[in-house]
Parts: structure tokens; sequence; C-alpha cells
């Protein structure tokens, strides 16, 4: 199964800063990493997100998310594969896996980011970003929390940047 | 004070409306600077 990643971060105006895309494909499968500046020139939005971490979010801190790129496309934010169009096996999950974890290690690298949220909007998902966690090597994560914010569901990657 | 978002909104949405609901403000960011031609890249650097 091979793994294409993209050489360059797609970067676009978002408010008052640039958000940065990343494509990537597991074989016929493409993807989509968005990584998106938290606001700080809002002062009601960055005490919103500060309570939910619980610190105050300095510059340089990036919400990540990610989709399948056809969702991205068209509009149908993280709806699930068609039916019989779907990878279901482990080693397409750990290849995931891997494949993001490389990504959010490569925008580290590039903007030398201080800190990434991401939030599981399901247990499948928690276990997911979970494996993430316990797989990443030190070069990407210098301390991570979890459990934050409503539901639980949210997550903290504070790099050595922060 | 004023904010852009819509906080109290934000706190009655779920995860799953949130995150599709940021994503929809993205989009709207890249397709506006597709159009607007400022969309830019920079190349990934390596270790």
């Amino acid at each position: 199964m091979l793994i294409y990643h993209s050489a360059h971060f797609e970067e676009f105006p978002y408010g008052s800063y640039l958000a940065h895309l990343y494509r990537f494909s597991i074989g016929e499968f493409r993807f989509v990493v968005i990584f998106s500046p938290i606001d700080l020139a809002d002062s009601i939005y960055h005490a919103f997100r500060s309570e939910e971490v619980g610190f105050l979010i300095p510059e340089g801190c990036f919400d990540v998310k990610f989709d399948r790129e056809e969702n991205f496309v068209n509009g149908t934010y993280y709806s699930p594969p068609q039916r019989g169009k779907s990878a279901k096996s482990m080693v397409f999950s750990k290849k995931l896996a891997e494949a993001i974890e490389t990504v959010i290690l490569r925008h580290l690298i590039t903007y030398e980011a201080r800190a990434y949220f991401a939030v599981a909007e399901n247990d499948k998902l928690r276990r997911f970003y979970d494996r993430i966690l316990q797989a990443s090597c030190d070069k990407l994560v210098f301390t991570s929390e979890t459990g934050l914010g409503e539901g639980g569901m949210g997550y903290v990657l504070k790099t050595r940047y922060f | 004070m004023y904010s852009k978002r819509d906080i109290s909104n934000l706190k009655k949405m779920t995860i799953a409306e949130r995150k599709a609901e940021a994503m929809r403000r993205l989009k709207a960011s890249f397709d506006q600077a597709s159009r607007e031609g400022s969309l830019k890249s920079r190349k990934v650097k390596m270790e």
C-alpha cells in the first residue's frame, strides 16, 4: 500500500492568520490535514479556547483537523465513505496513524508550532488518536494532555517550542 | 467586547457539529484564496 506525502503545505488566509493544508494518500485513499492557528486577535474567543485547554494559549498554536479529501472538496465534512469504498483493515489504520504522525512532524519542523489541539468526536476516533499518541516519538511531542474540553475528548500536544 | 464568533452558539454545539462548522469556515477561506489567487505554497522542511 503506497503512501504519498505532498512536498508542500498550501497556505491560505484564515482571519488574521494563515492556515495550512497538507495532502497525503494511502493507496487510493486521499486525505487532507488542515492546521488552523488559534485566533488570538479575538480576545473573547481566545479566552474561551484557553479556558477549554487550561492554559493561556500563546501564538503559534494550531487546531488540527483531517478528513478525506473528497469530503473537503464536496463540503460533506467527516462523512464516512460509501459502502464498499472504505478500508477497514488494521494495516490501513496503522498506516493512517503513521501518516498523520508524519504530517504533524513535518508541520512542526516547517512552522515550529508550539502546540496542537485536536478533538475526537467519538470513541473510535479517540482510540485512533490514542494510538497515534502512543506511537509518537520524542521529536513530536514534548507533553501531551488528553481528556480536555467538553466530553473529555480533547487533546493537547505541546511541542519542544512551547 | 465583541467576538467575531458566536461563542454561546459554539458552546451549544456537539463536538461533531463544531468540527464540521470549523471545516466549513476553513473550506470557504480556502476556496476564496483559490479564486483570488492568494493561495501560497511552502516547501516542507525535512529533518
